[in-house]
């Protein structure tokens, strides 16, 4: 069949980010293991437990998000006008309808959470529909439901995966070093004790050089799901003004202290980070900065102003 | 979506198809006489906008080609707008076929343009023996059919959703048919 011409060209430099971050913490990955194994720690255990609590996440990830950030589901007679949006940006996005959910707070956020397009949930907050405009709002959910297309709570979950097995070990065997000492009150189990050190060493620098790359990640799957809610919607600038109304209402302080502490555990599946103290360096942020956003969005509006 | 399109987060036009819509067209003999669905002589097609030149270069070529088939045929087409900024040409005219025909001249024109993933849905209006509305809706991305039976009385967006799995149980042999109920798109607040 002929190449149909289209009004959006591919990222592929976005792609390519995302292989080499996926890569690197694939080879870091690997190398722990291998680490571990070679100094003989049984760390089955371990992985078995990491792998109960990320199941867990994973298949209850709907219910705790929601549970933790206090949304509510809605129907179609609460919020006719939110659940016809909805519908729009699903038919347009190929997407089933996911559910709706509401979060009572002056906070303007949204989060999209569940395994799978079948088992997905959208949130808003009431202050992000009080504060934006219709296509502002349809920018924001458009951004979310590419979060669901893209399974980003899958994706992230599995990438953390060793990153939390290296947390796991750090604490574990920081514990054990204050109450027993390394190698324990035996003298003569000088080398196990230095082994305990190196392995709680090692994790540490897996668990610091995952993190890193795991927010890397994390903010170009926000980059990939800015795009994908310029494409559905059909204009970028849309999700601009959104992301500057938002970080504007953010930036003003309003916000009560409480939602900002119950909104921590979510915040990488959010349309921007719930937490003010969130804007240091954006290499150990969930979330691009501002500007870099904006700057992709025009970006994409001029490449659709030239596509033929 | 592939393994890699998920891992890249990244999206793929989907390959839009308009030719499923001639199914209709051959299924209408059964809506009438056994279903007893009546076509109104209404139809609509709707597409999501890009805020782009060359959309809205292509929209003002497809508006004034619409125009000139509406003089030159026995079916009219007129462009409108719906408060969720969805782009419609609402189609009217007797002959039936000629509904299809014309929603799959204006299909094919965005396909051709390049913008064939904006099309969101055809929606055909039939009549009930007591004519009221029911909306057999073509949704380009699945090329697949779904039936929309709004309540009669109601405002407050309900579907008739029995009638609506009947009409869909009914006419699944005829019409390729939307198996994923999620995907039963509603379209509240037709002009038509």
């Amino acid at each position: 069949m002929a190449k149909r011409p289209t009004w959006y060209k591919p990222d592929l430099q976005l792609s390519a980010r995302m292989l080499l971050t996926m890569f690197l913490l694939g080879a870091v990955y690997t190398i722990f293991l291998f680490i571990l194994f070679r100094l003989g720690v049984s760390a089955i255990l371990l992985l078995v437990i990491a792998a109960v609590i990320l199941c867990v996440q994973l298949f209850f990830s709907d219910k705790i998000a929601l549970y933790s950030m206090g949304a509510r589901e809605i129907d179609e007679s609460e919020q006719p006008q939110l659940h016809a949006l909805i519908t729009r940006l699903a038919a347009q996005a190929n997407l089933p309808k996911p559910k709706v959910a509401i979060v009572d707070t002056s906070l303007p956020n949204a989060f999209a959470t569940g395994r799978s397009k079948n088992h997905a949930v959208v949130a808003v907050t009431t202050g992000l529909l009080n504060r934006l405009s219709t296509p502002e709002l349809e920018a924001v959910l458009a951004h979310e439901l590419t979060h669901i297309i893209n399974r980003d709570m899958t994706v992230m979950t599995i990438a953390m995966f060793l990153s939390m097995v290296a947390s796991l070990l750090v604490n574990m065997l920081m514990w054990a070093g204050l109450y027993g000492g390394f190698g324990g009150r035996r003298s003569r189990d000088n080398e196990g004790g230095s082994i305990i050190l190196l392995v709680w060493l090692v994790s540490l620098l897996v668990y610091a050089i995952s993190f890193v790359l795991i927010r890397a990640l994390s903010r170009y799957r926000e980059y990939a799901a800015d795009r994908g809610s310029a494409l559905i919607t059909g204009a970028p600038e849309n999700l601009a003004s959104a992301l500057m109304r938002i970080e504007g209402t953010i930036q003003s302080g309003r916000i009560p202290d409480r939602d900002l502490r119950q909104a921590q555990g979510v915040s990488p599946m959010m349309i921007m980070p719930a937490l003010k103290g969130e804007n240091g360096l954006e290499i150990f942020s969930t979330h691009p900065s501002l500007e870099h956003r904006i700057e992709r969005l025009q970006n994409m509006q001029r490449q659709m102003e030239r596509a033929r | 979506m592939g393994l890699f399109d998920t891992l890249f987060g990244r999206q793929k036009p989907v390959n839009m198809s308009a030719e499923r819509l001639f199914a209709l067209s051959t299924a209408e003999l059964t809506l009438r006489t056994s279903m007893e669905l009546t076509p109104a002589g209404e139809a609509g097609i709707v597409f999501q906008g890009v805020a782009s030149a060359p959309f809205k270069e292509m929209q003002r070529e497809l508006n004034e080609l619409m125009q000139f088939a509406s003089q030159n045929n026995p079916t009219r087409a007129r462009a409108w707008e719906d408060d969720l900024g969805g782009k419609w040409f609402l189609l009217e005219g007797q002959d039936f076929q000629g509904l299809v025909t014309m929603a799959h001249m204006v299909s094919q024109n965005l396909v051709e343009h390049g913008f064939g993933d904006r099309l969101l849905a055809a929606v055909f209006r039939f009549n009930d023996e007591r004519s009221r509305p029911v909306y057999w809706t073509y949704n380009y991305k699945r090329s697949s059919f779904y039936p929309f039976v709004p309540r009669p009385d109601s405002h407050s967006h309900h579907r008739d959703n029995a009638e609506e799995l009947h009409l869909s149980t009914a006419m699944e042999q005829e019409l390729p048919m939307e198996k994923e109920l999620e995907r039963w798109y509603a379209l509240w607040d037709l002009p038509f």
